[in-house]
């Protein structure tokens, strides 16, 4: 059974990469790199550092996407029989994310557990967000 | 999570620890060893059919685990005499039933030892006590006193190509005592063993033997809350190979899982054992009729023995040929192998692998037998010699790299950890304030439990790989895998790969499977036998990274989402981003 703050850091470790997913422009780098976004990503996760989660979130982006990333990103939500598009904030969210993570104070622990695990968080993510 | 059975045993001794002993294994093993007549047999193969029904009770301080006459099922007192009259009679005529209903019945009986041949081959004190290969790895009884027969005492193996070797004899030993063991349950009246397990609601088991066909189906119905609708089914044949699938049967929404099993992967063990030398590994196996039984007494049949012992001679003989004929070594570097396995050596030489003593010289460098492809010169000694076990377990496993498709020789799992199911515990805890398991300790090794985790690591690697028909001109009891087809990666697969859980109820255990595996690097690179795997660390290796059982513990939260299609989608990630290979 995993204990309490091995689940919170997998709860956070599965936050953060869904933020670097979603921060990559993954539509505007070439096809033979987005049809294998997983396994790139997975590799960039494990082969990036950083001195704290933003410093690592912002090595990992720029390893894959170099300076471009979205600000902003629309998605489509079910609901009413029709689908409501809604605009997120990637920036509020990210700040969001990083108050949350500095609050608990274990960014080392998560930095290391998302690095160790990199290519098994990716595989969930991969499978939450139904496209693999 | 792979559904494997319902226990033999629970344990009074050993610290109460649970061991790995399940039910229909254990009915096997004591059918085998007084396998001289049709009534004993069947009698064996039947005597503990009440067992499932897990009906333990608490007299005094003591727990007990009533399985005969005495029992009630839904408020009707169950009529042992009346299962077996009906379904037998295909099989045994009306006196036979008599006696073998009597032998079931008496078989705990005070005094039934000297006329019993069930209690002679389960009783330690005054008989075989064959079943206490379930309770422990080291019985205080000589094993070969206690109807086994030891087909190889290995000693000195100090590298990994020495201990290669000994599996791959293993496997071929197997492969051919499941034809003798066959050949006695056919002269028998048995061909096919099927028992099913149906996990729900607790009801009587039925027994349905199919003349026919020679085969005999048992049906059990095990009360379990928590499991209700499972089903498992093991099949046990002459020519089956260990496998474990999913089935769906035609007009039949209900799913279940198929283990087929050969008579031989119950019925062998590969062990280790102290001795002043060390240690060393026993093969054994269940010596089949060792127990006569004349209708009034039990004694042993010192014929069977002998007769058994000039079969396995045969086979040793066989699986030596096998691997002469594949890899085509000096015919005496083979002969001299059962030597070298027993831990002798001889020679003025020293082996350039293990140190030992040996007369072969051979030529290492590139063009000989290390060949342009070999990278490990780092663990290698000088010189120019090696001795015939790893020379054949250099060749072997070059020959199994060479193909292209993995080879692996799965070994004993290690149990990560054991629970009891709860549904289990919630029954005797509400009634008794306790239950008749203890887990918190782990798990106690055994004999029998050994070659049960040896199985389960083989099924987990089947959950990942397929089998591949063509094996060429290898032999027939070497197979060959390769990595399952996204469309072949069935929910039930899948499930059983990431969280590595059997159920033997009411335990529930975790394995980490551990296996000996050639042509790992591809046709490319030539190593020395891998030992990363022995350690039981990477379960499978990939070119990005190998599984391990850390990764796979962090894939669990996706356990209750991998339903068709996603496992598919998942499965093909996890080829793609692990890099994984044949």
């Amino acid at each position: 059974m995993a204990s309490e703050s091995s689940q919170d850091l997998d709860s956070l470790a599965i936050e953060f990469l869904k933020l670097v997913n979603d921060i990559i422009p993954w539509r505007d780098l070439p096809d033979e790199l987005r049809q294998d976004k997983w396994r790139i990503l997975a590799k960039r996760v494990m082969a990036s550092n950083g001195d704290d989660i933003q410093e690592f979130l912002h090595n990992i982006v720029k390893s894959i996407a170099g300076d471009s990333f979205y600000v902003t990103r629309t998605e489509k939500r079910e609901g009413g029989g029709t689908g409501v598009e809604e605009r997120r904030r990637l920036g509020g969210e990210l700040e969001n994310y990083l108050k949350k993570v500095k609050g608990i104070g274990k960014e080392k622990e998560l930095i290391d557990y998302i690095k160790s695990r990199a290519i098994p968080l990716v595989i969930r993510l991969s499978a939450e967000g139904g496209e693999t | 999570m792979l559904p494997y059975g319902v226990i033999a045993r629970t344990q009074k001794s050993f610290g109460g620890l649970p061991v790995l002993a399940e039910i229909t294994h254990h009915q096997l093993i004591v059918a085998t060893s007084i396998a001289n007549d049709k009534v004993s047999f069947f009698a064996g193969l039947l005597h503990d059919i009440l067992k499932p029904l897990l009906k333990f009770e608490k007299r005094g301080s003591e727990w007990h685990w009533p399985h005969l006459d005495e029992l009630e099922v839904d408020g009707t007192k169950v009529d042992l005499s009346e299962i077996l009259r009906q379904s037998l009679s295909t099989i045994l005529c009306e006196n036979e039933i008599d006696s073998l209903i009597e032998l079931i019945r008496q078989h705990h009986h005070r005094g039934a030892v000297a006329f019993n041949p069930i209690t002679y081959a389960e009783n330690e004190k005054r008989g075989l006590g064959i079943a206490v290969i379930e309770a422990t790895l080291f019985p205080r009884k000589d094993l070969n006193d206690m109807g086994l027969y030891t087909c190889i005492e290995a000693k000195g193996l100090t590298h990994p190509y020495h201990f290669f070797v000994l599996t791959l004899i293993y496997q071929g030993i197997k492969y051919y005592l499941n034809e003798v063991y066959h050949r006695t349950f056919s002269s028998l009246g048995l061909k096919k063993l099927i028992v099913e397990y149906n996990f729900g609601s607790e009801r009587i088991p039925e027994i349905q033997y199919d003349s026919g066909n020679s085969s005999l189906m048992i049906k059990y119905y095990v009360p379990s809350k928590l499991y209700s609708g499972l089903k498992v089914e093991h099949e046990y044949g002459g020519d089956a190979f260990f496998n474990i699938e999913e089935v769906r049967p035609e007009h039949d929404k209900v799913k279940y899982v198929k283990i087929n099993h050969a008579w031989s992967d119950v019925l062998t063990f590969l062990v280790p054992s102290p001795s002043v030398d060390g240690l060393t590994y026993k093969m054994l196996c269940v010596i089949p009729g060792i127990i006569a039984y004349n209708g009034k007494k039990v004694s042993i049949n010192s014929n069977k023995i002998k007769e058994f012992e000039h079969e396995v001679q045969n086979i040793m003989n066989r699986v030596l040929v096998d691997i002469w004929n594949n890899i085509k070594l000096d015919e005496n570097h083979i002969r001299v192998l059962p030597y070298y396995v027993e831990g002798n050596e001889q020679g003025n030489h020293r082996c350039v692998f293990c140190g030992k003593r040996t007369n072969i010289e051979i030529k290492l460098s590139q063009k000989g037998l290390l060949s342009d492809k070999f990278t490990d010169y780092h663990r290698i000694g000088a010189g120019q010699s090696v001795c015939p076990l790893c020379h054949v377990g250099f060749q072997c496993e070059e020959l199994l790299r060479k193909q292209g498709p993995a080879s692996y020789l799965p070994l004993p799992c290690e149990i990560s950890s054991v629970e009891v199911a709860s549904d289990f515990k919630e029954r005797y805890e509400s009634k008794y304030g306790e239950y008749p398991l203890n887990p918190e300790e782990g798990m106690a090794l055994s004999i029998l439990g050994l070659s049960t985790m040896h199985l389960l690591s083989d099924a987990w690697y089947l959950s990942l790989l397929e089998k591949v028909n063509e094996s060429g001109s290898l032999p027939a009891w070497v197979r060959l895998y390769t990595l399952r087809k996204q469309k072949k990666m069935s929910e039930f697969y899948m499930k059983f790969l990431i969280d590595r859980r059997v159920v033997i109820y009411p335990l529930i255990v975790k394995i980490r499977p551990k296996a000996l595996i050639s042509s790992y690097g591809g046709k490319r690179k030539k190593f020395v036998l891998n030992t990363e795997t022995l350690e039981g660390h990477t379960l499978w290796r990939g070119s990005e990274l190998d599984i391990t059982e850390e990764h796979l513990d962090a894939l669990e939260p996706l356990m209750g989402k991998l339903k068709y299609p996603l496992h598919e989608k998942v499965y093909r990630t996890l080829v793609s981003v692990y890099g994984l290979r044949e």
